[in-house]
């Protein structure tokens, strides 16, 4: 959202430059935590900034006084802009990990430790840009009546003779697709980075007949609930979702991906300071265990003790012994990797 | 797109001509102005160089989807055309009465939000959607008819169809229909008659037509992003994923400036057996 302020910068700066991209123009300094009235924070929207809402931005405002404006959804490509055009219109930002990682100091602020506390934290989810916000999985999620024996792993997914039906992939490079490929190829799962692409691929299109994708979290619950796919590579938010809405599927948890959601401050926002201090609210133990009491994502705060019920707490991937059986997406390769992956992966999905 | 004025026709009045202004100037800020930025930063990368555009050869994505969103847009185009050129046909024959009710069938889905139609479609054409249930009931099917191209020509048809009837319409209700009897009177089967009077007088409409389809077609996004798979993915979808996901501004900007040069190219192609002024107004033909 411009405001009138910003507006008027923008249209002054069109006259006089031109051609000429529009930069640093009214780049403002940071203020102190304690002159921020009110600040903006951009989650992907859906239930998910509901329940941010819910669980986060509500408390910290009754308690704090500053009011959180939301916006949405994340947007990458409007962060990189708004970087570089130096206004700053985001404050907090709900973010994949490779973003503010593979941009730390470029488009993400670091972050200040001695105002978030990391020590309850997943030691491989921090990074000096980013901290979780929440965590998940991707798991195999199979249809019971279909499948009375169920998928073991990633090499059942690929087996379509043992288990005929049809499939599905989340559309993205860090979906999920590659890892799952290299695994039900026999890649070690200490040994799947640096990814082999090729390989992958070539796994990958073993399937490919009986393959469809998904693009959006919602596309994936509608293919369970309608019967659409046989087994699926989906979040495990949205496999709770389906089972809850009567779709006959269940988790499979072997070699699920552990996968989570950060927080990050855009480089040069207005609010930097209170921004740190809000997202240590966030990460602390109370934010997150109401926020997997409003949705199941699990908590990413080892104090967090969630009162939810069974179902919820069966498609928790916090719950014991989960994270032995899967592995962890490599964030720092992914940073590094983003482009040439998703190059990779959109040239062979079209093609 | 300004009617020349022709020599012996009255002059227009100059004043009115400053009425456009405003939405000129809306025009030049809102759409020109960041086309042209995204022009720039195709070329300014960050000196000036060719590199987005070769790049766009070497990626091994762009020139498959390129290749496949201008056969997509025919597809759609010839079907477009085979199905409006009669329903237009039709339109001029029937009474007063029953044109309006023709012409509500094509602008009523017009008005309706294409988002809406398109998840319609999902919902009528999915495995166990309205239509394979019906099929079912007959002893066929399920057939795939989302998530390939079936769904993406499916949809996109619907969309682009009042585009094809309103113009050929235009050019239809203006045909002499004695033209026809005459030639028939002179001894031409009704068959030839067609091909030799009727087909070539309404040539301006069928070019308009197809010209505003294929264009159209072209910067297609929802459509095959929902109904389709990423095997049908057009070039909308991946200046979107080289915004969105790569944060390549200039590749993605030297991608649209490939549409825009394929889009004025075919205009003016149009332009030399059509009008413009006429192939447009016909769309808002005399009712």
């Amino acid at each position: 959202m411009l405001s009138r302020k910003h507006g008027a910068v923008g249209v002054g700066c069109l006259v006089v430059l031109g051609l000429a991209a529009c930069g640093g123009t009214s780049s403002s300094a940071s203020k102190p935590a304690s002159e921020t009235k009110s600040m903006t924070f951009v989650s992907f929207g859906g239930a998910y900034q509901d329940a941010q809402k819910k669980a986060m931005t509500d408390p910290y405002t009754a308690a704090t006084k500053i009011t959180m404006n939301h916006d949405g959804p994340t947007d990458y490509a409007k962060i990189k802009s708004m970087v570089e055009s130096g206004n700053v219109q985001w404050d907090v930002v709900d973010a994949d990990p490779f973003f503010p990682i593979g941009n730390c100091d470029k488009y993400a602020e670091k972050l200040d430790f001695s105002v978030i506390d990391k020590s309850k934290m997943p030691k491989e989810f921090v990074s000096d840009c980013s901290v979780p916000s929440m965590s998940y999985a991707y798991v195999l999620m199979y249809n019971k009546k279909k499948y009375p024996t169920p998928p073991q792993n990633w090499h059942d997914f690929f087996d379509t003779a043992k288990f005929p039906g049809k499939r599905a992939l989340q559309n993205a490079a860090q979906g999920g697709g590659y890892e799952a490929a290299l695994l039900a190829d026999g890649v070690a799962k200490d040994k799947l980075y640096p990814l082999d692409y090729a390989r992958a691929e070539k796994k990958l299109n073993t399937i490919k007949k009986d393959l469809v994708f998904w693009d959006t979290g919602a596309q994936s619950q509608q293919m369970m609930e309608k019967g659409e796919v046989d087994m699926l590579l989906a979040w495990t938010g949205r496999g709770y979702n389906a089972v809850k809405n009567g779709a006959p599927f269940a988790p499979q948890w072997n070699e699920n991906m552990a996968v989570y959601d950060v927080f990050m401050v855009p480089k040069g926002a207005k609010n930097k300071a209170a921004a740190m201090k809000f997202i240590s609210y966030a990460t602390g133990a109370e934010a997150q265990a109401k926020l997997t009491e409003t949705i199941p994502y699990s908590p990413i705060n080892s104090d967090a003790k969630p009162k939810v019920d069974p179902l919820i707490t069966s498609f928790l991937s916090t719950q014991p012994g989960v994270r032995e059986k899967g592995i962890v997406q490599d964030q720092a390769w992914w940073a590094k990797n983003q482009d040439e992956a998703t190059q990779k992966w959109t040239a062979w999905a079209a093609g | 797109m300004s009617d020349q004025p022709v020599p012996g026709r009255r002059r227009p009045v100059r004043g009115p001509a400053g009425f456009v202004l405003p939405a000129l100037v809306l025009l030049l800020v809102v759409m020109m102005w960041p086309l042209l930025q995204l022009l720039y930063r195709s070329f300014m990368t960050p000196s000036f160089s060719l590199d987005k555009y070769r790049g766009l050869l070497t990626d091994g994505v762009s020139v498959t989807i390129l290749t496949r969103t201008i056969v997509m847009s025919l597809i759609v185009t010839v079907v477009t055309l085979l199905l409006a050129y009669p329903y237009a046909y039709a339109m001029t024959k029937v009474t007063p009465r029953t044109r309006a009710v023709l012409m509500a069938l094509v602008l009523l889905p017009f008005w309706t939000s294409l988002m809406a139609r398109t998840f319609a479609w999902l919902v009528l054409l999915q495995d166990t959607g309205v239509v394979n249930s019906l099929l079912g009931s007959v002893g066929v099917g399920p057939l795939s008819l989302i998530r390939n191209t079936t769904g993406v020509t499916i949809g996109m048809t619907q969309v682009l169809l009042p585009f094809m009837v309103l113009p050929l319409y235009g050019t239809m209700s203006k045909i002499d229909s004695r033209l026809m009897t005459a030639a028939v009177s002179l001894g031409a089967p009704a068959r030839v008659a067609f091909r030799r009077v009727y087909l070539p007088l309404s040539m301006p409409g069928v070019v308009a037509g197809l010209t505003l389809v294929f264009i159209m077609s072209l910067g297609f996004y929802i459509t095959p992003q929902i109904l389709g798979s990423p095997q049908q993915a057009m070039i909308s979808q991946l200046i979107a994923t080289k915004i969105d996901r790569l944060l390549d501004f200039g590749a993605a900007g030297a991608l649209s400036a490939v549409l825009i040069v394929i889009t004025l190219l075919l205009l003016a192609l149009m332009s030399r057996v059509v009008k413009p002024s006429e192939a447009l107004g016909a769309a808002g033909a005399e009712e």
